[in-house]
């Protein structure tokens, strides 16, 4: 039994792990510092663990996608992050393909 | 923040941080405090420690910050190196095992039986161990370049710049789940080969088999290949008994200088062995290498045999005197070096050009024409 809740955690994680950049991507039109984010995508119904999506940022910042600042006005250093032009143009084009992928899904699940 | 739920945050970032690269390392601690100091903030009754509980294991949290594609081996090439490294650790741990310890029962036979048992499995153990973990070494070592080598190649066929996005009209694959790369198509397939142009998968085993076992023989009991000379004449108990000298064929002095040679040697007959193992036909790969190979151990064979002291320089001397103990037998003993020299290059040269003759033939009439 404990095999099968397993395998479905397994499962449920890989479907999650496709759609995480495309998630945090669409956040990150303007700078926002990680736990910030932690938050929003959490009050937006599409948590993610902080373990989860810190080493994403960084694999993204490597990628281009984002770009990064140390800001030490506050009450203490907070690192932001927030989309490059590239990253701009990526997460357009991941928009559409995931309209397109979704609406696909959407009709095959429809058939059951 | 209490210092108690200072030491223990510093405590989890030091045992994620040392996991990862040098250079990494500061500025993930620093990230590491803005976000534990921001949870602890949000959920103030949780605590450090249930802070902490949250954010995990910081050996699997580390991980994550890995780049994905990290592998010594990858899965193109695990199933092969498994199997190769089976077959390396058998034929190199259980016969230099059961020889070692054999030659070691012999050579302590004057203590008594139990003794020379014990004595010779010390010896056997030992030695199958370092046989067993140098074909691992070896093995693992070879696959793993072939691994880094092609991850290489693969990541600078495909590099591209954020340029390209911008001129093509972007085609979203959708439907498209297939998970292989853009670089095969089927055109590159090769043709079946003839029946007559197949390889045996079990002759290159075979081969393969024998080559490792030799080479671990040589390496480790070098002193296996020995003659026996009875003092007392031909005939008796001669391999056990006191009144024999063993002395060994090849010389143990110079083994240093000599067993390099002769180890690349048989490694190159290995590496045209699996070379015709892993394409299973004969084609221009194969002639090519056979060719090849033949070449290079020829030479490796004249420089052995001429030019390198081999046999043991002490052998002629030994053989004329048992000589004298052996009156009419006397014709089975004697040792004129250049001749077995002379004999053993003409020999290796006759073999190899028929096998290079073979293989050149087969691959010239049974080859398919279309395949490299």
């Amino acid at each position: 039994m404990g095999e099968g809740k397993d395998l479905l955690e397994n499962l449920s994680l890989e479907l999650r792990r496709g759609t995480l950049t495309l998630c945090v991507l669409s956040q990150m039109a303007e700078k926002k510092y990680g736990y910030a984010l932690v938050q929003r995508l959490e009050e937006k119904g599409v948590p993610i663990d902080p373990n989860t999506l810190y080493p994403l940022l960084r694999r993204l910042e490597g990628q281009g996608l984002l770009s990064s600042s140390w800001e030490t006005g506050g009450s203490k250093p907070r690192k932001y992050y927030r989309r490059t032009p590239y990253g701009d143009e990526v997460y357009r084009q991941l928009k559409t393909l995931w309209a397109g992928l979704s609406a696909g899904i959407d009709n095959l699940l429809k058939e059951d | 923040m209490s210092p108690k739920d200072q030491d223990l945050m510093e405590r989890y970032i030091y045992a994620v941080t040392r996991r990862l690269p040098r250079a990494q390392r500061e500025e993930i601690a620093d990230e590491l405090r803005e976000l534990i100091g921001d949870m602890l903030e949000a959920n103030p009754d949780a605590g450090m420690e249930g802070v902490l509980l949250e954010l995990g294991d910081p050996a699997e949290f580390a991980g994550r910050y890995a780049s994905p594609d990290q592998c010594l081996i990858g899965p193109a090439y695990f199933e092969n190196y498994k199997w190769l490294l089976k077959v390396v650790l058998l034929c190199a741990t259980i016969p230099v095992f059961l020889l070692s310890w054999g030659s070691g029962v012999i050579e302590h036979w004057q203590d008594g039986f139990y003794q020379a048992l014990v004595r010779g499995l010390a010896g056997g153990i030992t030695n199958a161990v370092s046989a067993g973990l140098t074909g691992f070494g070896a093995v693992t070592l070879v696959f793993a370049a072939v691994e880094r080598y092609e991850r290489r190649g693969r990541d600078g066929k495909r590099r591209w710049t954020p340029a390209d996005l911008k001129e093509e009209p972007y085609q979203p694959a959708a439907g498209k789940f297939s998970a292989s790369p853009p670089n095969w198509n089927p055109s590159g397939l090769s043709p079946v080969p003839d029946q007559k142009a197949r390889i045996s998968r079990g002759d290159s085993i075979v081969s393969i088999v024998f080559i490792v076992i030799f080479c671990a023989l040589l390496i480790f009991i070098p002193n296996l290949f020995f003659l026996v000379i009875s003092r007392e004449g031909v005939g008796g108990n001669w391999l056990l008994s006191s009144e024999v000298d063993r002395i060994p064929i090849f010389n143990l002095a110079e083994w240093g200088r000599i067993l390099p040679f002769f180890v690349l040697s048989l490694g190159i007959g290995l590496v045209d062995e699996v070379i015709r193992l892993v394409r299973g036909c004969y084609c221009r790969t194969v002639m090519v290498s056979g060719i090849i190979c033949g070449a290079v151990q020829i030479v490796l064979s004249v420089w052995i045999l001429k030019c390198l002291p081999l046999f043991n320089p002490e052998l002629p001397e030994r053989l004329s005197e048992a000589r004298e103990t052996l009156g009419d037998a006397a014709w089975m003993v004697g040792w004129n070096g250049d001749l077995v020299t002379s004999f053993l290059l003409a020999l290796i040269i006759l073999i190899t050009l028929l096998e290079v003759g073979t293989t050149v033939y087969k691959t010239v009439r049974y080859a398919p024409k279309t395949a490299s």
